[in-house]
């Protein structure tokens, strides 16, 4: 059920009354039904998948709490990672394994000619196997120490707020919010709300109308001249934030009237000064999950290589990082070009002190620094775009043919547009430091901004073609 | 007091807010003014020098209406003796707000013409998305023909022979045997409803809500708001079946008329008329539209018409089916080339301008027959 839908709107009035009028005792039963409801909307086979998964991490999760031998605590997490890989691994990656492998036959000369499955991706299954993940590591590191019932830990792994495209909660700290009684408040449904108008203005006022460019420019890159890709190339930088980040601005806000808090995901990530500083603004969740459960573990491993085995540990992660995202080589390149830019920072770090040597200018050197980032942002984001690398490449030798456009002056304009509007919210998030900025500027100033956008979000929904929240694909 | 002050002031605040939307919505092109107006005379027309943006799951187009009142290149009303002048007259098809006007079809047609004949070989698109074909011969009597053509294209698909639900606008009627314009509308609510609220097709907030209207009267609104789980046409079917049928008859006394309106005109004017017409036109057409000799039919390949055909109809960004793409405009261009060259070959024949020869042969009236 697309958070960007009237029916959806409907579903999540009709679950928030009835939550608040049902009993506590019964309140996480009643939130398992509605999370089950909103995910089998699509298909309800993707539900019995969801089902299977969280009931095997659940048990095994449990032996592992029960166990005193570190061996079996171990080796019970190693089943629980494989049974959970292997359903991602089985449903995300099978035809692309399969495929990569008849074509490495066919570089050698052989014909193996391996059969692909007609496999359909159950939705947002790369978020929720990793959330169910969170369960295993924080009872197998002693994060979680309280026992849960089963209805808590599946209210946690079908948590319909984060399901289709997260943030990936930790188990940890999305539990204990599951066990907490909850009261319904005004203060609570003005900053749901108001969570939730942000995320819609983020997702179908910039994300959604300048997809529909997007979408048409990068599948038939060959039909538009090398202005016109390559503001379908910035403005995919646009969507792409404004479509997740208002997926979790409203993951958020239906959290908040909940009773929930789930964690902020986006720090304005385009005003990053390094590739580095990108990630601790952009998909938080994913970037501190790798972190502490790949990332960290690695690092220790490859100590003895200094530098050079921080750069290694970083590389790795972000390949997988790439992987997660996707079964094609596109997705690895982009990880492994995320991974290349920071490991290059880190041997290179002679660099930083060199160039705030040539620039003194404080601000300047920030601009540059903002701008360079962006700049290798881009370039990867052409890889996280496009379905193949024919396809990538493509773009690319467009933009560099130079060919012309009669529509140049009109095409700039709408790539304004679209950045000063989200960079607009940017500045408001970064100078109130929250992302429910409106709740601190005077009350007829934010009625102004949430009637206003809501009569165009309305309008907008009813008059254009909505589109699929691009993240809900992983 | 202060309550009524606060009120003032947030009322203040939502107009500026709005005012704001206007400006993005212009500037990113998200919503723009309407370049489609309600003119009491002659219906639904292009508004003059607007901007047009479209953008969807069936393509995006990126272009402007010239002076003239017709999308893409202007060429004034006044023809210039020694160029040949091609008007197209259809719907969404002919209109092509698919695909930008460097993939039309027509332009490749106008290209490979002039460049294979002595003569500047002019084509005017005059396709308006959601028209009938009695719509189409309104547009080329009220519009086209002041362009003075000497070749008009009429692209007329199955559907386009039927009754249509549409816009208040003027409709043909058969008075005995001629064929008058019915101006009733004018007077229905729906048209002085139209008149009243034209002005806020003026701003983009306007188009997006003229647009929602629109869902509204179309039947589409229930369907957007359920994302489709309850569809007009589940509810009303039956009975939209019957009206269908019982229009039927008169609709095709009507088209029949007009199709005689065109002979005539090739016979008085020496206009061209060419019908490009589906594989499905209904059987009973075709003795109609054989019977005027003058006329020239030519039957639009298979595949072009195949509402299944990726090649042609896949529009890869939604991985939906639907108009012609780019691909199929350029078939549409090398299919149609040989055609008008034999066509403009024939009205001057004592000119020879045909320097190249027709590849394909021409479908003739008497094969046809």
């Amino acid at each position: 059920m697309p958070f960007n839908s009237f029916i959806f709107f409907f579903f999540l009035v009709v679950t928030v009354v009835i939550y608040y009028q049902v009993n506590n005792k019964f309140r996480n039963l009643f939130l398992l039904i509605a999370n089950y409801v909103f995910y089998s909307y699509v298909d309800y086979r993707f539900t019995l998948l969801l089902i299977a998964v969280t009931s095997a991490t659940y048990f095994i999760g449990e032996a592992i709490r029960k166990s005193k031998s570190v061996s079996k605590r171990k080796n019970l997490l190693i089943t629980g990672l494989v049974i959970n890989l292997l359903v991602l691994g089985f449903f995300k990656y099978y035809n692309f394994f399969i495929e990569s492998v008849n074509q490495a036959a066919i570089n050698l000369s052989l014909n193996l000619n391996l059969s692909t499955l007609n496999i359909i991706l159950p939705l947002g299954i790369s978020f929720y196997v990793f959330q169910t993940l969170t369960f295993l590591f924080d009872i197998y590191y002693d994060t979680l120490e309280e026992k849960y019932s089963f209805i808590e830990y599946a209210v946690f792994a079908s948590f319909f707020p984060t399901v289709v495209a997260g943030p990936i909660e930790r188990a940890s700290r999305l539990l204990p919010q599951i066990r907490k009684d909850k009261k319904f408040s005004t203060q609570l449904l003005r900053e749901g709300l108001i969570l939730i108008s942000v995320g819609l203005v983020r997702k179908v006022i910039i994300a959604d109308s300048s997809g529909l460019i997007v979408n048409h420019i990068m599948a038939d890159p060959q039909y538009f001249s090398s202005i016109e890709v390559l503001v379908g190339v910035l403005l995919f930088t646009v969507q792409v934030y404004n479509d997740f980040a208002g997926y979790s601005n409203i993951s958020r806000g239906i959290g908040v009237l909940l009773g929930f808090d789930i964690m902020v995901n986006f720090r304005q990530p385009y005003f990053a000064t390094s590739v580095a500083d990108f990630w601790r603004r952009w998909h938080i969740s994913l970037s501190t999950w790798l972190r502490d459960y790949l990332f960290k573990p690695l690092q220790i491993k490859l100590r003895n290589l200094g530098n050079w085995g921080n750069a290694l540990a970083i590389l790795i992660t972000f390949i997988i990082c790439g992987i997660w995202h996707g079964a094609s080589w596109n997705f690895i390149i982009w990880g492994f070009l995320h991974g290349m830019f920071m490991s290059f920072a880190i041997i290179f770090n002679k660099q930083k002190t060199f160039l705030r040597n040539i620039i003194p200018n404080k601000l300047l050197l920030n601009v540059l620094q903002v701008l360079t980032t962006l700049f290798l942002i881009i370039i990867a984001n052409v890889f996280f775009r496009t379905i193949d690398l024919q396809q990538a490449s493509l773009v690319f030798s467009q933009i560099l043919s130079f060919s012309d456009s009669e529509f140049t002056f009109r095409f700039l304009k709408i790539l304004f547009g679209y950045t000063a509007f989200s960079y607009l919210i940017d500045y408001f998030e970064n100078k109130f430091n929250s992302d429910l900025f409106l709740l601190k500027i005077p009350s007829p100033v934010r009625y102004g901004i949430l009637v206003s956008s809501w009569f165009i979000i309305i309008m907008y929904l009813i008059s254009s073609d909505k589109l699929p929240f691009l993240y809900g694909q992983f | 007091m202060k309550r009524l002050k606060q009120i003032i002031i947030t009322v203040i605040f939502i107009l500026l807010f709005l005012i704001f939307y206007e400006f993005l919505l212009r500037i990113t092109e998200i919503a723009t003014p309407s370049f489609v107006y309600d003119d009491i005379k002659v219906g639904r027309t292009f508004k003059p020098g607007s901007d047009v943006i479209f953008k969807g799951a069936e393509g995006f187009y990126m272009g402007s209406v010239n002076k003239f009142g017709y999308l893409g290149k202007e060429y004034p009303p006044e023809k210039n003796k020694n160029s040949i002048r091609i008007a197209l007259i259809g719907d969404s098809y002919i209109e092509g707000m698919q695909l930008f006007e460097r993939h039309h079809f027509k332009n490749k047609l106008e290209k490979t013409l002039t460049d294979s004949l002595e003569k500047k070989v002019e084509i005017l698109n005059f396709g308006i998305g959601g028209i009938d074909f009695r719509d189409m011969y309104f547009n080329y009597t009220h519009k086209a023909k002041k362009f003075n053509p000497d070749i008009v294209l009429f692209y007329i698909k199955k559907s386009n022979l039927l009754n249509k639900e549409k816009f208040p606008s003027p409709e043909y009627y058969l008075d005995g045997d001629s064929l008058k314009l019915d101006y009733s509308f004018l007077g229905s609510g729906e048209s002085s409803l139209r008149q009243k609220f034209a002005f806020i097709r003026d701003y983009a907030l306007g188009y997006l809500l003229k647009e929602t209207y629109e869902n509204y009267y179309n039947g589409m609104l229930l369907s957007k708001i359920t994302n489709g789980l309850i569809k007009k046409d589940r509810i009303e079917k039956g009975k939209k079946e019957l009206i269908r049928n019982e229009k039927e008859r008169e609709i095709f006394q009507l088209n029949k008329k007009i199709f005689e309106q065109l002979d005539s005109e090739t016979k008085t004017k020496g206009i061209k008329f060419i019908l490009l017409i589906t594989d499905d036109f209904p059987e009973y057409y075709y003795p109609v539209i054989n019977s005027f000799s003058s006329i020239e039919k030519i039957i639009i390949p298979k595949d072009l018409n195949d509402y299944s055909n990726k090649k042609y109809r896949y529009w890869k960004a939604s991985g939906m089916l639907g108009h012609w793409n780019q691909e199929a405009h350029k078939q549409v261009a090398e299919f149609l080339f040989p055609y008008f060259i034999k066509i403009i070959n024939n009205l001057h024949p004592e000119e020879k301008i045909f320097t190249q020869s027709p590849t394909n042969i021409l479908l003739s009236n008497d094969e046809k027959n």
